[in-house]
Formats: C-alpha cells, structure tokens, sequence
C-alpha cells in the first residue's frame, strides 16, 4: 500500500472511508486516521459543499492553496445544521493525504510565519496524528505566536489567538468538533525524561514571581528590554504578513 | 383544460370560432410562464454574483453576519504583546498549581506513611468522627417527609456560591406539614400535590412494605426442621412423598452416616447437648463393626486432597502463629451455634 501510494493519488475520500482506513497507514500515533473524527462529523464533511468542490483532488501543496483562499475562522461544526467549517474539512483531507513530517515543517514554519490559519490547520493535525513528545516538541514553540485568529462555534465567533489554539490543543480533550486522543501530561513525560522542562519565553516563573514581589514597575521594563529585539523582528514580519494579504485581494 | 360535451349538431360551428382564442390563451400563458422562470434564474444569478463580490462562497451561507471579529494583527502590538504576555503567565501559572498540587499530595502520602500505627489509627478516628458529626448535624428525616436531592448539574457554581453545605431537607416552607403523623392516613403524603390523585403512589416506608419477622428464620429454631414442619399446618405440606418428613428425612447417598468434625469431637464433647448423643451412639457402632472386621487398618492420612485440619493445627502451633489463623475459613461456625443444630458437615473420609 505504501508503495502505490506514492503513484496514485485518490480523489475523493471515497476509497478511504469504505475501508475505514484498513489499506491506509497508520498514524505514527498508532491511530487509524480514518477514525480519528468522529462519525457524526465525517459525514457531514463528506457531505458538505465545500468539501466536494474544493477538496477533490488535492495534494499537500493544494492544501496551502485552499486553506489560504477559503480557511478565514477556525471552528468545527457551526450554525444550526453543524456545518463542518473548512478548517475540518481540510483537517479532514489532511488526515486522508497523511503528509510527511517534513511537509507539516513546511505548513508550520514557512508558510505558518505568512499564514496563520495554515500554522494552526498543521497544529491540529499533528496534535491528532503525532506521539506526544512529538507534539509537545512541535507545538509548544507556537505558544510564543500571538496572532488572532477567529473562531466560530454554535453559540457564534469569538475571538482568539494562536497560542490559545495551541494551548487548547495541548491541554483540552476536545477541540474543533474532534475528540483529541489522551495524550500522557507533560509532567508524566518530564518524570519519565523524555521531554526537557518546558522554558518559556517569559523565563522562569519563580524569577518573575520574585521581581513581582519587588516591585511591578522594574518587573516591566525588565520584560521590555529582554523582548525588544524580538517584538521588533515579529513586527516586520506581520508588515509582510499584511503585504501579503493585500496582495491577494483578501482580507479576513 | 376541462373536457366538455358538445353535442354532435353544434360540433363543427363551435370550434372554429373558440380555437384561435384558446391558442393565443395557451400561447400567452407560456411566455408568461417563461418569464417568471427566467426572472426567477435570473435573480438567483444576481444573488451568487453579489455573493462573490463579497466575497463569499455558494457553501458560505452564513447567517448572522454580526457576530464577526477583527483579526487583524499588528493594529497595536503593544497591546497584543501584553495581552498575550498575560496568557502566558496564566498558563505558567496553571502548570505550577498543578505541579503543587502534585507535590503537596505526595507530600501526603509521605508524611502518613511516617507515622506510627497509633498516630495513624488516632488521625483515620477524627477523621471518622468528624464525617460522623457532619452527618448527624443534618439531622434526620421526619417521618414522610418529602425528599429533596441537591440536583446532579451545577455543582461547581454551587459549590463558588458556598451553597453546597446548606441544608436542603432541613429547610421548611412555612405551610409545611411539620408531624405528619398526627393527619389521618388520608393525608399522610409525601407530596402534598400528589394528594387525592390517581398518581399519587401508596408507597410509604420500607417498613410498612416488610413482611418478614424480625430475628425468627423461617419461623424460628433449625431451619431444617421446620421447613419440613409447614408451621404444623396440614394444608401445607407436601403430597410427594420425596419431601415429607419421615423419620431421618434423608434417603440415598445423604443417609450415610454423619462425622462431627474434629474439632468439636475433641473439645466440645461433653458440652454437647442431648440431641447429638444418639448420633454419637450410631458413629461409635460404626466403629465397633470395623474393630471387629480385624482387617481394617485405620488410615494415617486421608483420602482428601485437602490437608488434614489436625496436621495443619500442629504446624502452626510449632511455629507459634496467631491462634486464629489455625481456624478454618471456610464455613465459619456462626451458623452452627445459631442454629445450635447439628448442620450437615464433611466426613473426614476413612474407610
């Protein structure tokens, strides 16, 4: 199976669903990626309009194509009738195509750098697929991407940020209409050493418990000059990110 | 177009005049007709092309346009930094409660273990006494009183609204009814509403459904005998003669004679009654055949795979064990002197 899968490309998820993934690879997870959403909502995306119109067909590389043109919300299903947002929809496709890691590299630095939604449809899916460390490795640097993002959900769209959606992914058991499989706490890993403590951006938590102790005013200059360099590279790289968007006639 | 009868003389005359205004009818109903249809595509082709210009796709049908926020980034990156720089302390925040909360356990779990048996024992008391005190400062139940539960959902905002200790059924309304025992039987109901009503259950109390007697089984004294006795009532006994009670009341393989088991024989046997005396009696005539067979030979160690009592005993006793431990598990010996009967026990088997 792995061997033809480089030569054909399926169109549809048709193929896939009626196997219910038995001919596909595994997820390096260990879960079966035709099982990992649920029923109820695969469904609804292979019934959706967006998902027969603009989902059939593509490779990885169509994927930023469409995520970038159509993917302006992140969401599960929304409205009264549940409609499977494009965002799921493209996770869908994604769990069906099963990139490699390093295409989902690719989806999370350079193109999540320009295209915010396209970092967080990769999050997702390596949340879904991925071992632990791996996620936890992979994810966690986004913890430090503020950008917003919208979310749209049955009660209706809010605001939020990348690192939210990345903490979320970490940390909850159901985000985006998909129940995410259990992962063992970052603790447990750090216990069992395989993964390093976690170091924020921020520094350690007891420093800035300290310098809160000893005064509020040094605790925010200190913060300031330590992330000034920084705060000046991300601005130059939203300016580009703004270019970007102008360029292709849509703004979110 | 309805059919209609024209008889035959008026046949001819009639349709020449009629046809040419029934087409031209027919043939301005279906322009009409086409019309609607093409305004009616029409107008859904205007409606995608705004839909586009908007921006928005065929499966985009969104209805509450409203509801939308800005996610533009970089209006005010100072703001934004620091907005998520409060995220991130949160979050860090969060997982050093966590790691406390852990440790603090732990720290628990160790500091019990460190303790004596006493201390231990002294702690789990107050422990004991204190849910003890909390459960009778509840207070009990008046009789009949209608039972309120504090509900499954909510309990979170319950419990932020330090709700969740007060006491629900120790609260009155004022027209409550507060000793239903003095009303007559009629009105003796859980819920008053309920009252005069086909719905309205019978059910009162445990109590009143029991129709056991307390502290007799079966009608008091050993089990067996009296289940054969039918209370001394004719009308209940049993017409197959299987279950009458004649004589030994037992037949085939249970009538082979009974031992004690050991450790009675050997300790309890003068304080035993009279009524195990004749059975005695029967087992010692047993033995008395076997004596004078010659051939038999008391066997040294049972048949039974299980290990002998006696055997058992005495190990134990080399190694100075507790003294309950020599005590058999199985079957305990509760019943026996309840019943104070002699209950059907295994043989210790010889031949």
């Amino acid at each position: 199976m792995s061997k033809s899968k480089g030569d054909t490309v399926q169109a549809d998820a048709r193929r896939f669903l009626d196997e219910r993934g038995s001919n596909a690879a595994l997820a390096p997870n260990g879960l079966n990626p035709a099982t990992i959403m649920e029923k109820a909502v695969k469904d609804r995306i292979v019934d959706s309009y967006f998902y027969k119109e603009q989902c059939f067909a593509l490779n990885e590389a169509d994927i930023i194509d469409r995520v970038v043109e159509h993917v302006n919300f992140i969401g599960g299903t929304h409205g009264a009738s549940q409609k499977p947002s494009p965002f799921l929809c493209l996770a869908f496709k994604l769990l069906e195509l099963a990139p490699s890691d390093a295409i989902i590299q690719e989806y999370l630095s350079y193109g999540g750098e320009h295209f915010k939604y396209l970092r967080a449809l990769a999050c997702f899916y390596v949340r879904m697929t991925r071992q632990a460390k791996d996620v936890y490795t992979t994810l966690e640097p986004f913890l430090e991407d503020r950008r917003k993002l919208r979310r749209k959900a049955r009660a209706g769209t809010s605001l939020t940020f990348v690192d939210e959606f990345v903490d979320d992914l970490l940390t909850k058991d159901r985000v985006c209409a998909t129940s995410l499989w259990k992962m063992p706490k970052r603790e447990v890993l750090e216990d069992l050493e395989i993964l390093d403590p976690r170091v924020s951006p921020l520094g350690d938590i007891e420093d800035l418990l300290e310098e809160d102790d000893e005064g509020e005013g040094e605790d925010k200059a200190n913060g300031e000059r330590e992330e000034s360099g920084e705060i000046s590279e991300k601005d130059e790289m939203e300016m580009e990110r703004d270019e970007d968007r102008r360029s292709r006639s849509r703004s979110p | 177009m309805r059919p209609k009868f024209i008889p035959k003389s008026q046949r001819g005359a009639a349709k020449s005049g009629d046809k040419e205004d029934e087409d031209a009818r027919q043939q301005a109903e279906e322009e009409a007709r086409k019309r609607a249809a093409d305004e009616l595509v029409e107008e859904q082709i205007k409606k995608d092309l705004a839909a586009r210009a908007a921006g928005k796709k065929h499966w985009d049908d969104e209805e509450n346009e409203e509801s939308d926020v800005d996610t533009t980034d970089g209006l005010d990156p100072e703001a934004e930094e620091a907005a998520w720089r409060v995220r991130e302390l949160k979050r860090l925040k969060r997982t050093r409660q966590a790691i406390e909360e852990r440790e603090k356990e732990l720290a628990e779990v160790e500091r019990r273990r460190n303790l004596t048996e006493e201390e231990r024992a002294a702690e789990d008391e107050a422990f004991l006494a204190k849910q003890k005190e909390e459960k009778e400062g509840k207070g009990k139940m008046s009789y009949m009183q209608k039972y309120y539960h504090k509900g499954a959902f909510f309990q979170e905002e319950a419990a932020a609204a330090g709700l969740l200790q007060r006491d629900i059924m120790g609260g009155r309304i004022q027209d409550d009814v507060r000793n239903r025992e003095a009303l007559p039987e009629y009105l003796q109901r859980r819920d008053m509403t309920k009252l005069g009503k086909k719905g309205a259950t019978k059910y009162k109390d445990m109590r009143s459904e029991d129709t056991g007697r307390w502290g007799s089984f079966g009608g008091g004294g050993d089990r067996r005998r009296d289940d054969r006795n039918f209370d001394g009532d004719d009308r209940f006994r049993p017409d197959d003669d299987r279950f009458r009670s004649d004589g030994d009341g037992v037949k085939g393989a249970n009538a082979i004679p009974l031992g004690d088991r050991r450790e009675t024989r050997r300790e309890d046997a003068d304080r035993r009654g009279d009524d195990d005396r004749d059975r005695r009696d029967r087992r010692d005539r047993f033995d008395d055949r076997r004596d004078r067979g010659g051939s038999y030979r008391r066997r040294e160690y049972s048949r039974s795979r299980s290990p002998r009592r006696d055997r058992e005993r005495d190990r134990d006793r080399d190694y100075d064990r507790d003294d309950h431990r020599s005590r058999r598990k199985r079957s305990t010996s509760r019943e026996r002197d309840r019943y104070d009967s002699d209950k059907r026990r295994k043989v210790d088997a010889r031949e």
